[in-house]
């Protein structure tokens, strides 16, 4: 077989993986790149790695910041295989007598390192193995230059077709690997929610997770009710996404960096920016560096946000000498010379309150930001998920007063809850009258749920708030 | 071809020249380089690193160093920064002891391209040198977690940095509170939090690690004060709890709901209860040796109750109670040096110079963990006539300044400050004399100034010693976990 066409083969198989890394992870390889962290910067290497142990953790961080665009990321990811084929190949060739028919060899371990891959997001093992692989490959080299060996193989292992078949099937199990292996699409499509909430794309973000998707996935829920919030239907679709509790809204229960990432992305809507602080240096501990480059992003921007010069731009000077940020590190120094010398802006109403669970928080939010239309819906869906009606009622009464002075063209959710409110306090009507069509919705349904008729009723009232109740 | 060749290399040398030689700045200030750090009117030890400096938006800078009109060292350097070789700074901080050095600078920029030279500032040198090692923890000011942290020592008379002890191999290991007996770099002590954890001993080239919940009286200790004398550390034994502020730029709150006294005896291998520092009604917490062992220092928050959740309203008093070494027990009198009911405000992390005169204390407005309090600053007794000294020169307004302790001689303080932006804390130094009046502080100097910027660590517990520790490389073993 002829150089020139085993070198198409193996660009092939590098374009064609290139390709399935590309299409299939473009988010998350950017997820990728934003929980690591690398610089050349000279307090790096000594005090967040130990060498020769941390090596292969260094070598890692390097390779991801690659990843800040998925098509170099899909490069790397790709390269490695292929480098791996490229080794396999040198050995052979110096280990096997008339090597050119097996040419194939170097292709069999091409999934299995995909596969390696797959389930190593922070690459470490990648360099382990890329390191084994490179160091037994020199050892070949070297030790063949001083032993000639030349092993014979039967004549089947040489079928020409062989060198065409194995590196296409080897190439067609990785990318079926990429698209059904250990990382999957639910993990892309986080990262890609993650990645719209950063831009804060809500739209985006409502029409990319389906109501089945919510009721399944806890991220996907947040990020829905998120984006619900944001667009201001938080009371109206709610519980069409599986609202169930106050724990739906925020990430408590996980540490992960996805979920750091998540309770970033919430607390900085609701404009409070010392729970993105604190969530911020959560996820940069969570990276194998300890630092991470979303997380510094966050707290640039989050300081930034504050008017705290000085401690943003120590994290902008950082992503400065950063490869992949130059563009990001544009846009922020013109930021930061619009506060230079403006005196930090922590908010600040009230008394101190502490910040541990969503009820709190926002309950402690509501009382210092009465005009906070977003807190007040939050407040008041929290509620209507623990069926607590009477909190519901008071909690409401105020935020009417300022958000909701025409009760009868309020959000459906709202409306509902007074509908069953009133079935045990028939004069709360007269205080928030609701819309005549809500009302007879409400009449039929409770009909139907007399006649036994309970799950046709929640079928056809599926997102109504009486649904969620019974 | 070798004409050529001639040429080629003449023209290299004369581009070398352009770019290395020293030029004189075209116009003149009449004022005084604004640097980083501020090393304007410091005064520094004469075996200190070279006090490494910037001048930001600068690219060509050059420093003269004089001394009563003599050039002694002149610096290039880009980038606006400074960095002097290390044994030049020496032999001139020899040549200049007891005196001043000028710097002279001057910077070529965007704005003067042409150059600017500023009117000099002076530093003076003490004829006096600082303990040449510091140990301290490197940790990210990052609330609830943490991931690599380690206890580190840095030589004081150049920059190198070593780690004593991390918890590389076992990141949920959480390394805190080290001590060293009366500066011994032989002889040192740090708990290790975790599974396997305990208070890791270094003492008498021994290496042990105590468990003190598996001790009478089954506590956890906490911030140690080894003696003087080696045999006995007191240690408090606190109960301590975060809370995270939504707003506001206080983030973090730290408090004890109960905090006692104890003292290990390290050859008996006991500890030593008093049942007055040992009661629910009081929280005593940062114990403190005077120099001759004959005393205790601590501080104490009487409470009518059992805090439950964080209190502005826990104040520290500072007392002081007897001890005798030979028994192992304390004085019936307890004195009360520092009275919050009466000055208001707390205290914590008593310091006693070495000379017995002077007691540095952090004041803050309230509570026991000043490092998140912006009103923390740093204040100073005289033990002799019990009135306070005026050290606020060592403190910046509206930041926290904090931990804090004595060089050896007592000429020199060491303190954690988090002045230059208020998150990460960064070590001090300042001169103080024999009077107690403080010098202006000066940042501990790096290599690169640029590095106080990019290290993403908080500088945590400053330790004077008179050596690099070696800890055995088994002292990490005593705390590893399978993770």
């Amino acid at each position: 077989m002829k150089d020139m066409k085993k070198l198409i083969i193996t660009l092939a198989a590098f374009l064609l993986i290139w390709g399935g890394w590309y299409i299939c992870f473009p988010y998350f390889m950017v997820w990728m790149e934003g929980s690591s962290f690398f610089t050349a910067l000279p307090d790096f290497l000594p005090v967040q790695y130990e060498l020769p142990g941390d090596l292969f953790n260094y070598m890692a961080s390097f390779l991801l910041k690659f990843f800040a665009y998925p098509a170099a990321g899909a490069a790397v990811q790709a390269a490695v295989p292929v480098f791996v084929a490229i080794c396999v190949w040198m050995v052979v060739k110096r280990l096997f007598k008339d090597s050119d028919g097996l040419f194939w060899m170097s292709f069999l371990a091409v999934p299995a390192v995909v596969y390696l891959q797959l389930t190593d997001i922070t690459l470490v093992k990648v360099c382990v193995m890329l390191t084994i692989v490179t160091a037994v490959t020199l050892a070949v080299l070297v030790f063949t230059c001083f032993a000639r060996i030349s092993v014979k193989l039967p004549k089947f292992l040489k079928f020409k077709w062989l060198n065409y078949a194995v590196p296409a099937l080897s190439v067609v199990l990785s990318i079926y690997l990429l698209h059904a292996g250990p990382l999957t699409r639910q993990h892309e499509a986080i990262a890609r929610l993650a990645y719209m909430g950063e831009h804060e794309d809500w739209d985006g973000i409502l029409k990319s997770v389906s109501r089945q998707d919510a009721l399944s996935n806890g991220f996907m829920r947040r990020y829905v009710l998120l984006a619900l919030s944001e667009t201001d239907r938080l009371p109206d679709y709610a519980f069409r996404y599986g609202l169930s509790g106050a724990d739906d809204f925020v990430i408590r229960q996980q540490d992960g960096p996805l979920a750091m990432k998540f309770n970033i992305l919430f607390y900085r809507a609701l404009g409070l920016q010392n729970p993105v602080i604190y969530y911020a240096y959560q996820q940069s501990l969570q990276s194998s560096p300890g630092l991470s480059f979303d997380a510094m992003r966050t707290l640039a921007d989050a300081y930034i946000g504050l008017k705290d010069h000085d401690l943003a731009a120590r994290y902008v000077d950082i992503l400065d000498r950063s490869s992949f940020n130059r563009k990001w590190v544009r846009d922020r120094k013109e930021k930061l010379e619009a506060i230079r010398g403006a005196e930090p802006e922590y908010q600040m109403t009230g008394c101190r309150f502490i910040f541990k669970d969503f009820y709190n928080d926002i309950t402690a939010l509501v009382a210092r930001y009465p005009e906070n239309k977003k807190y007040a819906d939050y407040f008041l869906c929290a509620l209507l998920a623990d069926k607590n009606a009477g909190m519901f009622i008071n909690v409401f009464s105020q935020a009417a007063v300022r958000h909701y002075q025409d009760t009868r063209t309020m959000p459906a959710l709202y409306q509902e809850a007074m509908c069953l409110i009133a079935t045990r306090e028939p004069q709360v009507l007269d205080r928030f009258p609701v819309n005549e069509t809500v009302w007879k919705r409400f009449t039929d349904f409770t009909e139907m749920m007399s006649k036994g008729q309970t799950g046709q009723a929640k079928r056809k009232y599926a997102d109504t708030y009486w649904a969620y109740v019974y | 071809m070798k004409r050529y060749s001639i040429f080629l290399i003449a023209c290299m040398a004369i581009c070398l020249t352009a770019c290395t030689s020293w030029k004189s700045a075209r116009s003149a200030a009449e004022c005084r380089p604004v640097i980083f750090p501020d090393y304007a009117e410091v005064t520094v030890p004469v075996n200190i690193a070279p006090l490494n400096f910037m001048v930001e938006d600068a690219d060509r800078i050059q420093a003269s160093f004089r001394h009563e009109g003599n050039e002694l060292l002149k610096v290039r350097g880009r980038e606006g920064v400074v960095q002097i070789p290390l044994k030049k700074w020496h032999e001139m901080l020899k040549q200049a002891a007891g005196g001043n050095i000028d710097v002279y600078v001057s910077v070529w920029s965007d704005e003067y391209p042409q150059g600017m030279t500023y009117l000099p500032f002076p530093i003076h040198v003490e004829d006096r040198e600082i303990d040449p090692w510091v140990a301290y923890r490197l940790i990210e000011p990052g609330y609830v977690s943490w991931r690599q942290l380690g206890l580190y020592q840095r030589d004081l008379t150049s920059f190198r940095e070593s780690a004593i002890v991390t918890n590389h191999e076992t990141t949920t290991t959480c390394l805190n509170c080290h001590h060293f007996p009366s500066y011994s770099s032989g002889s040192m002590m740090f708990h290790a939090r975790g599974a396997n954890g305990g208070t890791i001993l270094y003492h008498n080239g021994r290496l042990s690690k105590i468990k003190f919940n598996e001790i009478w009286p089954n506590r956890n200790t906490t911030y140690p004060a080894w003696h003087p004398e080696g045999r006995y550390i007191a240690f408090s034994s606190n109960t301590t709890h975060q809370v995270f502020f939504g707003e506001g730029r206080q983030q973090v709150e730290v408090f004890d709901t109960a905090s006692d006294l104890v003292v290990y005896d390290t050859e008996r291998g006991e500890v030593l209860v008093d049942p007055r520092f040992f009661t629910e009604e009081s929280l005593e917490t940062f114990p403190a040796w005077s120099p001759d062992g004959k005393y205790l220092y601590f501080a104490s928050y009487t409470a009518g109750s059992l805090p439950v959740e964080f209190s502005l309203d826990m104040h520290y008093d500072l007392l002081r109670v007897a001890f005798d070494p030979h028994t192992g027990s304390f004085g019936e009198q307890v004195d009360t040096l520092y009275n919050t009911r009466v000055s208001g405000g707390s205290v914590s992390y008593p310091r006693v110079s070495p000379d017995g005169r002077y007691l540095l204390y952090t004041w803050s407005d309230y509570g026991t963990f000043p490092i998140w309090h912006q009103d923390a600053d740093l204040r100073m007794m005289d033990l002799q006539t019990m009135e306070d000294v005026d050290v606020s020169r060592l403190n910046a307004s509206g930041q926290a300044d904090s931990y804090h302790s004595w060089s050896s001689d007592g000429r020199w303080v060491i303190f954690g400050s988090r002045r230059l932006d208020g998150r990460y804390t960064r070590l001090f130094i300042a001169y103080i004399d024999e009077t107690g009046k403080p010098d202006k502080p000066f940042l501990l100097p790096q290599e690169d100034p640029r590095q106080h910027a990019w290290r993403l660590k908080s500088f945590n517990v400053p330790e004077f010693i008179d050596g690099e520790v070696k800890l055995p490389k088994e002292a990490e073993e005593l705390f590893r976990t399978e993770e």
